[in-house]
Parts: C-alpha cells; structure tokens; sequence
C-alpha cells in the first residue's frame, strides 16, 4: 500500500488548514494500487478472518506431517486474484516464527538433473540467511543446538568438543536411520557437527567460523576441492563432485529430521508452474512427486491456477500417479461474499485513515460514512447486484474509485471545499488510456511487487548457475530480437550459444558460461576448457554471480587464474559479475512474464481481461527492461528495422515434419525452434511471438483439413499427429 | 592469624557428624541433606556441595551421586554398604528419571552413581533382582533375557498410540465437531469425512477398522456407495439420526416425478445391509413419530393388510401443491427450485465423480445433464444456490480460448465468462 503522503506548505503561502494533509494525501496516494503479494510479509493489510479456515488447514497439515512424521502434498487452487500468493505469505510468516523451516522455490528453470540440488540449496541457503555469518544466529546453528539443550546436564551450559561429538551423534541416530544411513547421510551428520562446533566457537569468539563457509557449500550440494574437503573433515574423494539427484534428496531428508527434533516441519512452496515449458512442468512435478515419496516431515504445497491444474492433469503432463500425490489434499480459495470483500476495503481504509484521526472534518465524514472517502452509494452502486467476488477485483473497484475521487480533487476549482461537497462532486472523465499504457502500468506493478519480495528475501534465490542459465535462455528466446537461443550439444564447454543478426547481414554467434560455485577446481576446469576451445564463437560471455566470486585457489599462480587471464586477452572475451539485484531482475522479469494470466487490465469500453506473455514481453520491450539489463542488453542493443515475410508453405512444411518427429508439441517450442532454424537475415526483425502466431494459424488449416490435431492449451496450442491407420 | 576456611570446617563437621550417625547405627548410610539437618547453623545448599567436594570430606567420606544434596553419603570404609542401599538405588532412577524417561537397565543406573559404586552398586542390584527383594519402591520388568527398573511413582510412559488409531481418534473427534447437544446427529458420509480428515485413502481404511472408530460410531450402507456415519451415545441418538438426517436422506433418494409419498419398506430398502433394514424400519414405523420428523416432512400410517401398517412419509411441499393445483402461480417458483437443486446436486455429484473429483464442473456438462430443464430456470435456480453458497461459479481465465459452446453455457458477469461450477463452503 502507498503510504499517505505527508502535507507539504501549499505555493500560495496561505496557512495550510488541518484538513489540507488529509487532501494532500488522498491526491498524491492510493490505497488500493497494490493488490498482489509484494514480499513475504510485506503485504501491510491483511484482514485474518478471510480465508482463515484454508489458512488453518495448511497449519494443520503442517503440523500433521510434523506429528506423523510423513510427507503430504497440498494443492492450493482458485482462480487469479483469489487471494492464493497471500495465503502463502501467511503461512511463510507463521513458519517464520519458529514453528516451520518454510521455502519459497523459485528456482524453477534448472535443469531436470539439477532440480533436486537447487532445492536443497535452497533449504540450505533458508537455513543459513543466504550462506552468511555470523553462523551462530542462522536457523541452521538454532536447530542444531536445540537438538544438543536437552541432553546438556543439569547445570551445564556447554560440553567438552569429545562430549559434543557422542552427544550429536547419539541424537542424530534416529534422523540417520529415517533418512537412510547412506555415506551421504552419515558425511552430512560429520559436516552438521563440524558447523556445529565452527558455529560455537564463533559465537565465544574462540575463532572466527570460517570452516563454516565450506561446510555449507557441500550441504548444498556443491563441491569441494580437496582442501577444503579436508579441512571440513571430508573425505577428498568424498565431496569433490556435486551431489546428485538422490544424494541431494537424501541429505533433504535428514535436514527435515533435524527440523523434526525441534518441532517444526519442512515446508515446500511451489507457485505456479503452468506457464513453465511443458517438459520443465513434466520435469517440476516429477520433482515433487520423488519428494513426496522420499522425504518425511514435509508438507509440499503447489500453488496453482485451478483451470490450469487441470488442463495439466488431463492432458497427462503431470501424471496421474503423481496428481494422487499432490493432490492428496486440496485448499479451494472460493470467492468471497460481498460483506467478506468490503473487509478488505475497510481496512485498507483504515489504515490510510488513521493518520488523520484528529481532523474534525474527516473525522465526521468516515464516522457516517465507514467506506469514507469511497462512499457506502459507490459500494452499493458497484456490489449490491453482485452474488460474490474475487479479493482483487474488489480492490481493482476501489483503485478506479480512488482514481476518480483524485481527479476530481484535481479539477476542483477550490480544493478547501471538495470535502464539503463530498460525496457529490462533479465527475471528471479520466483521460482514455490505451491497452498498451494499461499493460504497462500492470507490468509495471508486477514487477516492483516482485522486486520487493526478492529484496525483502533474499535468502530465496541462492547462487545457482543452472538457473541463471535457465532465466537468461527463457528471456531471450522470448525476447523479440531475432536471437537463435540454444544448448549446445553435450561436451562443448558453453551452456549457451545465443546467434544474433548482424545489421550488415550474417550473424554473430556468442558462447555463454555461466559459473556459481566456490570450487576452485570445477571453476579452474571450467575456465581451461573455454580457453582451450579451438572454435571459439565470436563472443564468450562468461557469467558469474557477485555472491561467489571466482575462485582461483590459494596458489598465486593457480591454473584457473592462469586460464582467466589467457581468456581476458582474448578478443571478445567478457566477463558479466552480476549483483544479486540484477539476477533478481532476471527471475522477475521471466516469472512475471510467466505468470500472465495474473495481470489483468480493463480495457476502455471493452472488459477485464487476463494478459498474455506476448503482451508482457511487448511491454518489456517497450520500457526498455531488456537493454536496461547488463547482461541481457548486450544481446539485444539494436532490434532489426523490419521484419521478414514468411510464406505458409515453408511454416506448413515445418509443422508437418516437426509434428511427425515428435507425439506431439506446443506452439511456443515449435515457435523456438522454427524461428533458430531461420538463416540470420531472414531472423531480423522476427520474434517467437510472430513465429508463433503465424504457425498457429496455419496449424488450423491443416487441423481443419485433418492432417493433424489440435488441443487448446492456456496460452498456445498443443500439435500432435494424426493417427492413419497402419498400411496394408 | 591464619585464615580459617570456613567450606573445609564444614566438610569436617560433616564428616564428624557421619561417624557419629555410623555409630547410632540408626540412620547409616544417610541422605546428605538430611545429615545437614544436624548441623547448626544449617548451612545451605551451595556451601554443602562445596563441603563434600572439597579433600577434607573426599578423603574420607563418599556422596553415592556427584552434585547431589539428595543422595546418600557414607563414609569411604563403608563403600559397600553404600553401593547396597536403598537410598543410592532410589537415587540413581531420580536421577536418570531426571534425563529420560524410564525403564533402564542395572548398567544404565549404575552410571549415574559414583565412580567408586559402580561395581558394588551393580553387584547390588543384580543381586536383589535375583533374590527378589528389591526395595517396594523400585519395579523391575523383564525384557529379553534381561531386566529393567524404574521407580513406582515414575512408570515408563505408556506407548504411543498407532497412528491409525490416532487417525481413528481424530476420525471420532471430527464427526462429534459437528453434532450439537440436543440435535440430531448431521448427515455426515464416509467420503465427507475422508476429505475433512485430509487422510490417504489407505490411511482412512485403516482408520476406519480401528476398534476406536469403529466402536464409536454407527456405519449406515447407503445404495450405491455412500456409507453414513453416526456417533454412538449414551441416549437414543441412533433413533434420533434415523428419524432425522438419515430419513431425510432415504426420502430424497427416492424422488422420482411419478410419486411423492414413500413407505418405509422402499425407503429402507436402499440400505445395503438386511439387519440394518430391520433396524432403521424399526424406528421409522413407529406410530408416535410426529414430534420427531424433520422439518418439511410429514408421514401418515397406511394399511398393509392384516399385518398392521407401514408409515408412509413424503414431502410437504408435494402436500402442499396438492391442495393448491388450482392457482400454482404462487407456490411454483420454490417447487420448481426445490426440484432442480436436487437435480444440480445429482449431477454435478456424477460429473464431478467423472471428472476427477476435483471439484470443478463445466456449466457446458450440467447443462447437458439437465436438457429439460429451461434456460432461464438453471440460471435462477444456480443464482439461488449461490447465494445460499452451496455451489459457486469461477471464471475461465483463457477468455479468448473459449469455444461457441463454452461461451454460449457461461453465465456472464461483470465481463467475465463464468463457465466452472465448484461445491461452496459450507
């Protein structure tokens, strides 16, 4: 909510009247603008009371799997604006409170293989405020000292190292024995008492808790070079290379055992996975499906579209068995009655009000009239005929109010005396905006929200190179700039190759790397391979987050430093550190495009209508978020002047042979990959969006014309071939 | 002068005073803090501890557990008779009762006293287990081949219940949630109460067979598949749920437009079960019935021959358009809703049933499954619903992605197509 703004000395020079701050506020901020979720917990109103009994159901589940020790998936479902993201923000600051270890996901574009460790770094970064000391006062050190107070004697505040050692290691057989007494599971139990100790030294000052620093990277999943792993108490062999998929799940487990002894669940939160590649959505679900099956003490929660759930489960992208297990249990979010959604108004106005309690004149107003200055005819006006409503569509209502109360106050001639006319002033026609102004401004929205959510927690996007590169391949496919985007084949020491049109004709090809981790020997491989490429593109853009600066070793002549400085005199060689601010911006900029169908826009006569990605990829363009970002304004600097003409015959002549290939496929992969076959020059000036359109309506001639089938899917269609009837 | 160290004098008066308790014979070996009783001024607690700790008491004197104002003391040439007592034993499970729950093995005690104790201590102990005579406040179980011990007053906690019964007790506690003193019992199915418990359907199965859910409750077999449950109480609240909830359940399961009136023989006979039938027609053929049926339904007894006679129940809406079918105008508006929202119910229960189970119906599917049943009507009927919320109607968000039919069975509203049907909230 925008806070009221406070009153200014007018430019006139008159004495300012009390009431003068009340009007200053209500023109210069509005209550309602912001309907969607900004942050954990930064949502500044909530009215408990609604959606109370979906919240306590998930508390209750939360507190089921604690008490039963088991793992339960929760489907929470409802249309957009049914209030589905603020019920999470609840149950995240419920957790928050030291009754749940509660994670927001977000990671949702690693790839398949690495999905299980993304989560795990996830919990691990959660428990650890973002792998940062001091380590005594991380989530993490809380646990693990809660699992030691009770076995301390009578009268003793602390044990002998040796002591300690038997201590937690009697304490961690039963979470050992349910999460597996793998080597895994028993090397995780020897890092936890390694930080334990790291932790306790710090917090007496008897050291500085650097091991700490190591040992939380390798319960993330990363590896170690063989120093490190020594001095963490590993086995060398042991943590040199990343942990696997199920290496990964089984040290999730024991941290959800740990979690277990104090008490407190595990809590997953995916939100909204529909607009994800269909295979990345196959992928995701998957992921939780293992989860639900492989870990204990956790409660699994996907947040989601109803319709879309459904589309997804019939059309078999996510299967039934593991739809059995997502949706074991299921939180509805219903509309609200009238009355429940005039709440949230009168709450919101409240809070606005409140400032102003001392103002005669107001005072009087909001006295009479409880949805003062929105007025109980407005409400009546706009509501009485309605049987229920979405939370945002009410709050949509009382912005456009708002909006119109401000202009009025605007195009009053004598502003003292608007609120004496109150609540019969004339109305000011607002100015007509256009669709697009009207998209950007919700784009706009969705993204500061977003951006606000990230700052507010960072902890929820640890360094993960997958990732990245999976937010960087999704934006710039989707982009509209004529890139070819691809992964190379297996081998090739690049995870990216991005092809862009020359303004002079042919193409440029740029190789990226992208690097997360504080291994110095997979940094130092990663690093030789690149210089030692014999066909190296025409740009090698390697990528690292500034959270994890390269690592070269000790060695003042280390290989890797080596290799770095050989790249570095190399011609278009460069080198993108990005600030933590600036992967957010990738993950905003991806999701908020993802989600689409969360942004609505009431048109000029016409009516309230869901986005589409193409609108929010158009508006990005517009505002210039793309060129504004450093890395992804290196590819996409100049758009090419016009754009190409694609005959029928050529889409045609893919489709058909892309859709014999493959059981079928989506309009936007086969958009993708249309577009990256196209040659350079006849790329410019194309985007996926064109691409996609164009193949959709020749698909329909040919689904008409019975050569294939075609299935309606959220946003593009789905292409599969038709069944002929086996020769002879 | 030199200094006196007022901790050492103590320790001596203590060990003096020992020697002296020894020589009584009366009160050998004796609690610690017992035996500072004896001194005056009695010192506390701290400066006690400090006593026995310090080489004056130490070298000749022994305290069973270390730290411990309670625990027994001997002096250090009586080690045996020490480790023999009753009050090291009783010591030694407080102190372990102290640090986890019991029983524990003679070896698990026996770490709890003094080093020096140990072997007599557990020499002790074995020995009084042989011979059974263990002090009476001790209790030994066997466990294997070996034995445990804890005190009478601190018995091991019993274990935990399973958890199917402890699905099975929060199976009970959620269908007497919803009853209410005085009240019939709510018409509550199986398949209710699995999605209200949030349980796997395995989990349920289990529940469900748990002696305590299964001897709580009252399970009523319905055709085809629902299964009624009822709590069991002291009064007659079985007869009170037939002639309620269950009777009001049987009687719209016959609804049929050719017949308004029901006998008890047709209604029970949807019951699965033949006892069941006898039961519940027991009560339902009762002749003072009146103050207890629901409301809207009204029964009469009818002739059946030599036999006796059947109650024949029915609806008083039916009783009602009867005496008025000369000017329905009035009355037919709340019949013609009464009749569809059983109607919406049966269908949308089988699509629904169809589809998943997922609680989301397309009004394309309810308008086909009710075909004579007009526009305007499904529409006003639906509406009543709504506001009653038993059902309510969510968008669909692909606004551009609807088909002529989707958008022709959608109720618009506010600019939006309102195309899903999902059961309210209660």
């Amino acid at each position: 909510m925008t806070s009221p703004t406070a009153p200014t000395a007018t430019s006139t020079g008159k004495k300012s009247r009390p009431v003068d701050a009340f009007l200053t506020a209500l023109a210069r901020s509005n209550p309602f603008s912001h309907h969607r979720v900004t942050a954990t917990g930064a949502q500044p109103i909530d009215v408990p009371s609604i959606h109370d009994a979906e919240f306590r159901t998930l508390i209750s589940l939360a507190e089921r799997v604690c008490d039963q020790d088991e793992a339960v998936g929760v489907v929470v479902w409802g249309e957009s604006g049914s209030g589905k993201s603020n019920l999470l923000r609840r149950l995240a600051e419920w957790a928050a409170d030291g009754r749940a270890v509660s994670v927001n996901f977000l990671e949702l574009q690693a790839a398949p293989d690495r999905l299980h460790r993304a989560v795990l770094t996830a919990v691990v970064s959660a428990l650890t405020n973002g792998f940062a000391p001091p380590w005594h006062r991380t989530p993490l050190y809380l646990l693990l000292e809660g699992l030691i107070r009770p076995a301390l004697p009578v009268g003793k505040q602390k044990l002998s190292p040796a002591d300690l050692g038997r201590v937690f290691r009697d304490q961690m057989t039963g979470p050992v024995a349910a999460a597996g007494a793998t080597p895994v599971v028993r090397s995780t139990v020897e890092l936890l008492l390694r930080f334990l100790t790291a932790a306790l030294a710090e917090k007496s000052r008897r050291a500085d808790g650097s091991p700490a620093d190591a040992i939380m990277r390798r319960l993330s999943g990363d590896a170690l070079d063989e120093e490190e792993a020594k001095a963490v108490g590993a086995r060398g062999a042991d943590a040199v290379n990343p942990l696997d998929a199920a290496d990964s799940t089984r040290v999730l487990a024991l941290l959800a055992q740990v979690a277990r002894l104090n008490r407190r669940p595990l809590i997953l939160c995916f939100d909204q996975i529909n607009s994800l590649p269909r295979q990345q959505i196959a992928d995701v679900s998957r992921l939780l499906h293992e989860l639900n099956d492989r870990l204990r003490n956790t409660l699994l929660v996907l947040s989601e579209v109803r319709i879309e759930l459904v589309n997804l489960t019939e059309t078999g992208v996510i299967s039934q068995a593991t739809w059995d297990r997502l949706a074991a249990n299921k939180v509805e979010m219903p509309r609200l009655t009238v009355p429940e959604g005039r709440r949230i108004l009168e709450a919101r106005l409240e809070q606005f009000l409140t400032h102003f309690e001392g103002e005669e004149e107001v005072k009087r107003h909001y006295t009479e009239d409880p949805l003062f200055p929105l007025g109980e005819a407005w409400f009546a006006n706009r509501f009485s005929a309605s049987v229920d409503v979405r939370p945002r569509r009410m709050i949509d209502a009382a912005r456009e109010r708002w909006d119109e109360l401000q202009k009025s106050l605007d195009a009053a001639p004598d502003k003292g005396k608007w609120l004496e006319h109150w609540p019969n002033f004339s109305r000011v026609d607002l100015p007509v905006k256009t669709s697009e102004q009207l998209i950007d401004e919700q784009v706009e929205k969705a993204i500061g929200g977003r951006v606000a959510r990230h700052a507010a927690a960072p902890n929820g996007l640890p360094p993960n190179a997958d990732n990245l590169c999976g937010l960087v391949e999704s934006l710039l496919a989707a982009g509209g700039f004529g890139l070819a985007v691809g992964r190379p084949k297996r081998g090739s020491p690049y995870d990216l190759l991005v092809r862009s049109p020359k303004s002079g004709g042919g193409e440029t090809t740029a190789g990226l790397v992208f690097l997360a981790t504080g291994s110095s020997n997979s940094i130092t491989s990663a690093l030789g391979r690149l210089a030692g490429d014999a066909k190296r593109p025409d740009r090698v853009i390697l990528v690292t987050d500034q959270r994890l600066p390269l690592a070269f070793g000790r060695a003042a002549k280390a290989q890797g430093r080596n290799h770095y400085a050989a790249l570095e005199a190399t011609a278009g060689f460069e080198h993108a550190e990005l600030p933590f601010a600036e992967y957010a911006a990738l993950e905003v900029l991806d999701t908020v495009g993802r989600q689409e169908s969360d942004l609505e826009i009431s048109p000029p006569g016409g009516t309230s209508r869901p986005l589409k990605r193409d609108e929010v990829i158009a508006s990005y363009r517009r505002t210039g978020r793309f060129t504004k970002h450093p890395l992804l304004g290196r590819f996409v600097g100049v758009t090419p002047p016009t754009a190409t003409t694609l005959t029928d015959v050529e889409v045609r002549t893919f489709v058909g042979g892309q859709v014999a290939l493959t059981v079928g496929t989506d309009t936007h992969e086969l958009a993708r990959q249309f577009l990256n076959g196209l040659p350079a020059d006849r790329r410019a000036g194309l985007d996926t969006a064109a691409c996609r359109s164009r193949i959709e309506a020749v698909a329909k001639t040919m689904a008409e014309a019975g050569d294939i089938t075609m299935t309606r899917l959220g946003d593009g269609y789905f292409l599969l071939p038709k069944r002929r009837p086996a020769a002879g | 002068m030199p200094k006196v160290n007022a901790i050492a004098v103590l320790a001596d008066n203590l060990v003096t005073d020992l020697a002296t308790s020894r020589a009584s014979s009366t009160d050998y070996p004796i609690c610690l803090d017992r035996l500072s009783t004896r001194l005056l001024p009695r010192p506390d607690q701290e400066a006690l501890l400090k006593a026995v700790a310090n080489k004056k008491f130490t070298s000749r004197a022994i305290v069973a557990v270390k730290g411990r104002a309670d625990a027994p003391v001997a002096l250090r040439e009586h080690l045996s008779e020490l480790a023999a007592s009753p009050l090291t034993l009783e010591v030694a499970l407080r102190v372990k009762g102290e640090q986890g729950a019991p029983p524990w093995l003679p070896k698990q005690l026996a770490g709890a006293v003094h080093k020096d104790l140990k072997a007599g201590f557990l020499k002790a102990i074995n020995e009084r287990v042989e011979r059974g005579d263990l002090p009476a406040f001790a209790v030994a179980v066997s466990k294997g081949k070996t034995v445990v011990l804890y005190h009478r007053d601190r018995p091991p906690p019993p274990p935990p219940p399973s958890p199917s019964v402890q699905d099975a007790e929060r199976l009970v506690d959620l269908i007497r949630r919803r009853c209410r003193p005085g009240e019939p019992a709510p018409l509550i199915t199986v398949a209710a109460l699995e999605t209200e418990a949030g349980l796997t359907p395995a989990a349920f199965k289990k529940a469900a067979k748990e002696p305590t859910f299964a001897e709580a409750v009252t399970q009523v077999k319905v055709k085809p598949n629902d299964v009624l449950v009822t709590p069991n109480g002291t009064g007659d609240e079985f007869g009170r749920f037939v002639t309620g909830p269950l009777l009001t359940r049987l009687l719209a399961g016959c609804a049929r437009t050719s017949a308004h009136a029901f006998p008890t023989k047709e209604l029970v006979g949807q019951l699965a079960d033949k006892g069941r039938q006898q039961q519940v027609a027991s009560q339902l053929n009762r002749h003072d019935l009146a103050s207890e049926l629901p409301t809207g339904v009204g029964c009469v007894l009818l002739s059946d021959g030599k036999a006796g006679g059947q109650n024949v129940f029915f609806s008083l809406e039916h009783l009602r358009a009867v005496r008025s079918a000369a000017s329905p105008s009035a009355e037919s508006t709340p019949r013609v809703t009464d009749d569809f929202a059983t109607a919406f119910d049966a269908a949308f229960a089988r699509i629904d049933r169809e589809r998943g189970s997922n609680n989301f119906v397309s009004l394309v599917n309810l308008r086909s499954a009710l075909p004579s049943v007009s526009r305007e009507t499904f529409d006003a009927g639906l509406q009543q619903l709504r506001r009653e919320r038993r059902y309510v109607l969510t968008s669909d968000e692909r606004y551009d992605g609807l088909t002529p039919e989707q958008q022709a069975a959608a109720i618009r509203e506010e600019g939006e197509f309102l195309l899903h049907v999902s059961r309210g909230r209660p």
